[in-house]
């Protein structure tokens, strides 16, 4: 049995217990490669009920971070693309990105010029 | 012989994974194997069974055929025991008198003379203390006076009688030196406790223990991680997540960052799990730390358990972001704990999991990351030890 099945196994197991004790977990999985064509080392998306993916996105000679829900078990959630920032005052994510294609792929295509102000730091 | 009482339930063996292991523990008055290579635990486990009798009033009495007292006593003051009275060693080396040029002329084998004069040595110790609870390490030392497997199946047969008669609960320790896959005692005895170890090339040793038998009785299989440090043999039983079933609300847990409740549809179920996903530096722990600090802010209790990053940088990258961990950890409603993935086993991290969760009623769990998780078991591929499976040796 190669070791991924093990790492599969014991995670699947310990998530059952921490779900089946009322506890949420958290989980953070590092994939290889940074922009474009990017993998996971390990698969478990198909154990957590729910999964976020983050992206970095070139935009305005600028690299940027991507948010989005692609499974969540219970419940609906958004299925848009919203940028994510790191300030001083924590986490600010921002509106949901629509008008642009391709951001998940890391170089998006503005199918909507007039969008293009969704991605303006507030900060600048 | 007088037939002494037994004790009713099953006998403790003073360490509690392996009596979760067990069931309960050794049910009292029978034989029970303890094997494993040197260094792997034996006598610590030996010594802990009898220093839990002690406690109960048992008797106990160890019969060491290798080691002198001195050194176990070394060994158990070590682990800050004192054995004291409550535990009666008795000493059998070989006799100086096999050293003698008579013996050695004589035309009889002097192992035929030893293997009857050392059983009988046993004997007569167990007829003189009485004991409650019995070790006797180690067998290899019978096995090789025995010689052929024939005679060392009749002599631990003969043994076996002579323990039921007596009524002790007796563990016998094999240090497997003579013959690694010799079963003549798996068969004879009422249980089999095999104790393994493995050194990776890098990292503290992994150890671990199988059931390998339990006459008439239920046991938790497979192997289970444990660790030797000062105070004793701690197990860390496997989980099963089906022992553990409980009922909640499942209420919906908010990350205190609207828009990413939005995405999220509201928020994050209770008792859900919950993968962040994405290339390194694009803020997976940074959303995993939001909702940890979110719910201890709620006045939830909530552990951080970190693989990768060095502690103190954590807390200084949070609190450029706002958030203070330091000030929630001492409000206690926050655990930050650091896991060295290469000097823990996996039993050992869920164990730690497990005693936030039973313990400390920790609600919100994060590890921080996967990639640590499983880094020294991707090594392991190819150095034959693992950090994540242990399965071969």
């Amino acid at each position: 049995m190669p070791e991924e099945q093990f790492l599969v196994l014991h995670i699947h197991e310990l998530l059952q217990y921490l779900n089946r004790q009322g506890a949420s977990t958290f989980l953070t999985v590092a994939q290889h490669g940074l922009v474009g064509d990017v993998k996971a080392p390990v698969n478990i998306t198909y154990l957590a009920d729910t999964v976020i993916l983050l992206r970095y996105f070139e935009a305005f000679g600028r690299v940027r971070r991507a948010l989005s829900i692609i499974k969540k078990r219970f419940g609906s959630h958004e299925n848009t693309i919203r940028e994510m920032r790191i300030s001083s005052h924590g986490i600010v994510i921002g509106e949901p990105l629509e008008g642009f294609q391709g951001i998940l792929r890391g170089i998006p295509v503005f199918a909507d010029k007039e969008s293009a102000f969704l991605l303006e730091d507030p900060a600048s | 012989m007088a037939v002494r009482p037994q004790p009713a339930t099953k006998a403790k063996t003073g360490v509690a994974g392996l009596d979760d292991i067990l069931v309960g523990g050794l049910a009292p008055g029978h034989v029970y194997l303890l094997e494993g290579s040197p260094g792997t635990g034996k006598t610590t486990v030996a010594l802990q069974f009898l220093l839990e009798g002690a406690k109960a009033g048992e008797k106990g009495l160890y019969i060491t055929l290798s080691e002198t007292e001195q050194e176990l006593r070394n060994g158990a003051a070590l682990h800050g025991w004192s054995i004291g009275d409550a535990v009666h060693v008795f000493e059998l080396l070989p006799p100086e008198n096999l050293l003698d040029e008579k013996h050695q002329q004589s035309l009889l084998y002097s192992s035929d003379l030893e293997l009857g004069e050392t059983t009988k040595a046993v004997f007569a110790a167990i007829d003189q203390a009485q004991p409650v609870r019995n070790v006797l390490d180690s067998l290899s030392e019978i096995r090789l006076l025995a010689q052929s497997s024939l005679r060392y199946r009749r002599q631990i047969l003969a043994m076996k009688h002579y323990f039921a008669k007596q009524g002790a609960t007796v563990l016998l320790l094999d240090d497997l030196t003579t013959d690694t896959n010799d079963k003549t005692v798996h068969s004879i005895a009422h249980g089999v406790i095999r104790l393994e170890g493995l050194t990776p090339t890098y990292g503290a040793e992994r150890r671990r223990l199988r059931v390998i038998k339990y006459r008439g009785q239920s046991f938790r299989g497979g192997f289970h991680d444990f660790t030797i440090a000062e105070g004793g043999v701690q197990v860390f039983p496997r989980l099963v997540s089906g022992e553990h079933k409980t009922t909640f609300a499942r209420d919906v847990l908010t990350s205190g960052i609207a828009q990413l409740d939005a995405l999220l549809g509201g928020g994050i179920e209770q008792g859900s799990s919950t993968l962040l996903i994405g290339p390194a530096g694009s803020g997976k722990s940074l959303l995993a730390l939001q909702f940890a600090v979110a719910a201890a802010e709620r006045g939830e209790k909530a552990a951080l358990f970190i693989f990768d990053e060095e502690l103190s940088l954590l807390l200084d990258r949070a609190r450029l972001l706002g958030m203070d961990l330091e000030a929630l950890r001492d409000t206690g409603n926050l655990f930050i704990e650091q896991v060295d993935a290469a000097e823990q086993s996996p039993g050992e991290f869920t164990h730690r999991v497990r005693t936030r969760i039973d313990r400390d009623a920790v609600k919100t769990v994060v590890i921080d990351s996967l990639n640590g998780y499983r880094h020294p078991c991707r090594r392991s591929s190819f150095w034959s030890c693992t950090f994540m499976s242990c399965c071969s040796i």
